[in-house]
């Protein structure tokens, strides 16, 4: 069971990438996170390197195989064979294509980063955030409400399909993440006013 | 808008102050300038030093004698009110007392300092904050539509320093220092893209 003051301070990486950037959607986006109550404690317009992008993602066998599947199972729906289309079947091959895509997508212009802290923020982040596929992201989410693309067109196009935003996965993953784009001393503290309705400090009194 | 260059393509420098920020409104913020058209350039989140807020101000004497006089004109040359507010006539004194108040505030939490870029960016960020007072900043402005604060509840309020939200440069010269004074050398223009709202705005007669 972790302490109440660790599950307070949970923490989550949110970039704004370029497309967002580009097409002025940061106001909106920090907005619908500013307003679930996590507090915003780093931000930085940043220009990724390649090596940034390589080392934000993971490398694992396991995280190619998940990416992969999720391409296989869009191209299944739409009855298009992924060996005509990517020259591979295997989920692992796939993903590590998509990987060099997003490795793509996140250096092709400034994004914005930031962490986001609070309780359960991985997860509310994700939840704000919405699906992967802008086309599963429900209206109410970022994805759902501000974007429509998706793998098939993206990979005929030869670019990465474009989705606004990143948002950690899970809390090993925002770990890692966060010390990847800010340093120690760029996370700040400072308290919320909306903190006390919510019930931050312990009963409101 | 991608590296165009003409006499009127201005950069601007806007800091959300410690109010901004606690009161959770860096988006709605963002938003209005991002709207008008407005490329971000630069953004960090920052706390800032006790140096770093004090050397934001000349903190020369001609300087804080304006700022005393300032706050006469405020007080409407009511020299009773100001001796019983702030201890003090002399409009040095006073200048000091502010100035300490300024620094006070910009240290009393996060600040996020940006540098957005556009056809008169200056003015037209100056415009969408609004003037510094809530009870006229136009409607529809920062200040107009999220300001309540006022030199006469921070003076009751043992601030001195009224909160005005954000701060946006006066002028192009005035921005290229605050530029330099927040970011220092790690300033770096990333505004080598192109933003939406000005898509064919350079191009349409080619």
């Amino acid at each position: 069971m972790k302490m109440v003051h660790d599950r307070l301070k949970e923490r989550t990486l949110l970039i704004v990438k370029h497309d967002g950037v580009a097409r002025g959607l940061m106001g909106d986006i920090i907005t619908r996170f500013e307003r679930v109550g996590l507090k915003i404690v780093a931000m930085e317009l940043i220009a990724a390197t390649d090596d940034m992008g390589v080392e934000h993602y993971p490398d694992s066998e396991e995280w190619m195989a998940k990416v992969g599947r999720r391409t296989l199972s869009e191209y299944k729906e739409k009855g298009i064979d992924p060996v005509k289309r990517l020259g591979t079947g295997v989920a692992v091959e796939i993903g590590k294509l998509v990987k060099d895509w997003l490795v793509e997508y996140l250096t092709m212009g400034p994004v914005l980063a930031m962490v986001f802290e609070g309780p359960e923020a991985v997860k509310i982040g994700r939840k704000l955030v919405g699906d992967t596929l802008p086309v599963n992201a429900l209206p109410g989410t970022i994805r759902g409400d501000f974007s429509w693309d998706n793998a098939d067109l993206a990979n005929d196009q030869k670019r990465p399909f474009y989705n606004l935003v990143h948002a950690s996965g899970t809390v090993d993953e925002a770990k890692e993440e966060i010390e990847l784009w800010f340093s120690d001393k760029e996370l700040l503290d400072y308290p919320v006013n909306v903190h006390k309705p919510m019930g931050y400090f312990g009963k409101m009194s | 808008m991608r590296g165009a260059k003409f006499p009127s393509m201005e950069q601007t420098f806007m800091m959300v102050k410690p109010d901004g920020v606690k009161r959770g409104l860096i988006g709605r913020i963002f938003k209005q300038l991002e709207e008008a058209g407005l490329k971000l350039v630069a953004a960090r989140m920052i706390q800032a030093s006790d140096q770093q807020a004090r050397k934001n101000y000349p903190g020369t004497d001609k300087w804080l004698i304006g700022m005393g006089e300032k706050t006469w004109k405020n007080y409407e040359e009511d020299a009773a009110r100001i001796k019983k507010d702030l201890g003090t006539l002399d409009k040095k004194e006073i200048g000091q007392k502010i100035y300490e108040g300024l620094v006070k505030y910009l240290t009393s939490g996060p600040l996020v300092i940006t540098v957005w870029e556009g056809n008169e960016a200056v003015k037209i960020v100056r415009k969408l904050a609004g003037s510094t007072d809530p009870t006229t900043a136009d409607v529809g402005t920062m200040r107009g539509n999220w300001g309540y604060d006022t030199p006469q509840l921070a003076v009751k309020s043992g601030r001195i320093v009224f909160q005005t939200l954000v701060h946006i440069s006066d002028s192009p010269e005035e921005a290229k220092r605050e530029i330099s004074h927040w970011f220092g050398d790690k300033f770096e223009n990333l505004g080598d893209y192109e933003k939406v709202d000005y898509s064919g705005a350079f191009d349409i007669f080619k």
